[in-house]
């Protein structure tokens, strides 16, 4: 039995045979001492059954750790599942810490499209301002998998790292990662982390977080 | 067990200049009315942040008819699913303005953008109360939540309260007994509008304790939550007045459930009126006193009373059809 359903699966054929173009990387990275590795290996398996445009790479958090060194990962990340993507501009700089299930699953689809088909779903002045951001930015949403709200707020940061490169924007899930989500004190999700130094919850709208965004950069 | 979600809305917003019909809100209300709408043949587009709406929210549903025992989050998908076969549009953004300019709307998004429509439907629904006592805004996030699908696992081995009697209270208590090491279930009565069946249920749950009746008056904490200062009540001339005395109560989160009111503010705006408590009036046509605007679900004063997806929907698929005749009329005479 796997993760999605027969429907799911079909859905998931027809939606990408639609809409995905170019090919979209993803990087699993598995680790000891991991929740949901294994449920991550079948769902990002089930998925890339659905389109051949949905290339992955398995990672091991210990052997690989000279390649994750250049990726951008929160302080703290200590054990997988990582899904992290490729976005447009070639570099890893957003993705999941923790699985992606529940109702975030749907922000992990519609990063693929978005990827693939380069397509943002932000307004062509937030890209503007974005684009000129050259300190490195350091986002965290961290979410539970029962949110109906997270998944438009990790969405939004996700198009954020798309756009630029040095901005890097990871969903965290709370339960998975307590450590992190105590250090944070996150008594409710999503709660967004800019720089470690502009903090506020909710799924906010997209102009908010621009300001709290450049706030946090000091722009 | 993990399980996924599947709610992705259309992954480009071809938006067009012009609409026949506007909906703003994307839930039960809204969703139906896009569908009659598309059958209609008009063209058609649903703005809305959270799609699937506040049923989304709901852990279980069972009085959805010839869908019995569907989660809130499946059966608000179906209906973004089935509005999405019919083609209809999706803007995933908050509405910030309307206006009305000649005999069209123009409909301001978040980022700017606007979109201009002949006729509109408000399908807003409503948000949550809040208490409106001190420390509230301050510690919302800290310990205040309004949520408790989203929070209530954060509060593993924690002490929390549940403000309110009516059935979210009662569900929300016994989802956050499952985690939590303590639950004070506060109300300003000693009876309750939840249904019957919750109350036993809660009852029967060894770790949530009633502390009624008491209102809150203040919560207190630093940089989070720590007490909630409490004022016990009594009924005088059926009437509820608060008495002298006051206790303090020890806890780490505070979770909200004293009803929802509507989102009206953008119909009000735009001239729309509405009763005392700010519903949408509408007629049996879901006909506002504004030509050409409509109104759909929880938001109006129809659905005010008993709000439930059930007449969410069909008050979203009479909305499409008076819409639908207004431009056919409206055409004719031209
Ligand atoms: C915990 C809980 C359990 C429930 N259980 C049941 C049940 O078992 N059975 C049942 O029948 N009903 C249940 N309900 C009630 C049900 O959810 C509502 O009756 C129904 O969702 C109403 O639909 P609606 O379309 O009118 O409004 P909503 O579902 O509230 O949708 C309104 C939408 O409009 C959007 N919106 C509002 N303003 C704007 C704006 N300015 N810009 C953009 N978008 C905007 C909102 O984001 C939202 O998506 C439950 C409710 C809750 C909270």
């Amino acid at each position: 039995m796997g993760i999605l359903s027969k429907n799911d699966i079909e859905y998931l054929k027809k939606e990408f045979g639609k809409s995905l173009k170019n090919s979209v990387e993803i990087y699993v990275v598995f680790s000891d001492n991991c929740q949901y590795c294994n449920e991550s290996k079948e769902l990002i398996q089930e998925v890339a059954s659905t389109s051949n445009k949905i290339k992955y790479k398995i990672l091991d958090m210990n052997k690989d750790k000279d390649f994750l060194r250049k990726i951008k990962l929160p302080e703290g990340v200590d054990h997988g599942p990582l899904l992290l993507f490729k976005g447009q501009h070639g570099k890893i700089n957003f993705g999941f810490i923790g699985i992606p299930a529940g109702h975030e699953f749907s922000a992990f689809i519609r990063d693929i499209i978005s990827v693939s088909a380069n397509h943002l779903h932000i307004s062509k002045e937030t890209i503007n301002k974005l684009s000129k951001i050259k300190k490195p930015v350091d986002i965290k949403v961290f979410v539970t998998p029962t949110c109906p709200y997270c998944p438009s707020a990790v969405y939004l940061v996700h198009q954020f790292a798309m756009v630029n490169e040095n901005i890097n924007a990871f969903m965290i899930e709370a339960l998975e990662f307590p450590k992190l989500a105590d250090k944070y004190k996150v008594m409710a999700v999503p709660k967004n982390v800019i720089n470690d130094k502009v903090e506020f919850e909710g799924a906010v709208p997209e102009q908010y977080f621009l300001e709290q965004l450049m706030l946090a950069v000091g722009l | 067990m993990i399980s996924v979600s599947l709610a992705t809305p259309p992954k480009e917003e071809k938006i067009k200049e012009h609409y026949d019909v506007a909906i703003i809100g994307g839930g039960p209300a809204g969703c139906s009315a896009a569908i009659y709408a598309r059958r209609f043949m008009l063209d058609v587009v649903i703005i809305s942040k959270h799609l699937g709406g506040l049923i989304t929210d709901a852990e279980m549903v069972d009085n959805y008819p010839g869908l019995p025992e569907i989660s809130g989050k499946e059966l608000g998908e179906r209906f973004v699913n089935h509005a999405k076969k019919y083609k209809a549009d999706f803007v995933e953004k908050f509405v910030t303005g309307i206006k009305k300019v000649s005999d069209e709307f123009e409909i301001k998004l978040e980022d700017g953008r606007t979109i201009k429509a002949s006729t509109v439907i408000f399908a807003t629904g409503e948000t949550h109360n809040k208490l409106g006592v001190p420390g509230e805004e301050e510690l919302t996030g800290k310990g205040v939540s309004y949520c408790a699908m989203c929070d209530a696992p954060l509060f593993k081995d924690k002490i929390v309260a549940v403000v309110g009697g009516g059935n979210t209270a009662f569900t929300d208590a016994q989802l956050l007994a499952k985690h939590a090491k303590k639950v004070y279930l506060i109300h300003r009565r000693a009876t309750f509008r939840a249904d019957p069946i919750e109350v036993e249920r809660v009852k029967a749950t060894e770790n949530i304790e009633f502390v009624i009746p008491y209102v809150v008056k203040r919560i207190i904490g630093e940089n989070k939550v720590e007490r909630l200062l409490l004022r016990k009540t009594e009924i005088k001339d059926g009437k509820i007045m608060e008495t002298d005395e006051t206790m303090e109560l020890e806890v780490d989160g505070v979770f909200i459930d004293i009803g929802l009111r509507p989102n009206s503010l953008l119909a009000q705006d735009l001239g729309v009126n509405v009763n005392e408590r700010g519903y949408i009036i509408v007629d049996e046509d879901m006909q506002t006193n504004i030509q050409g605007v409509y109104a759909a679900g929880d938001a109006t004063d129809k659905a005010s009373k008993f709000r439930q997806v059930v007449l969410a929907a069909a008050q979203g698929a009479i909305a499409a059809f008076s819409a639908y005749k207004y431009l056919k009329a409206k055409k004719t005479k031209k």
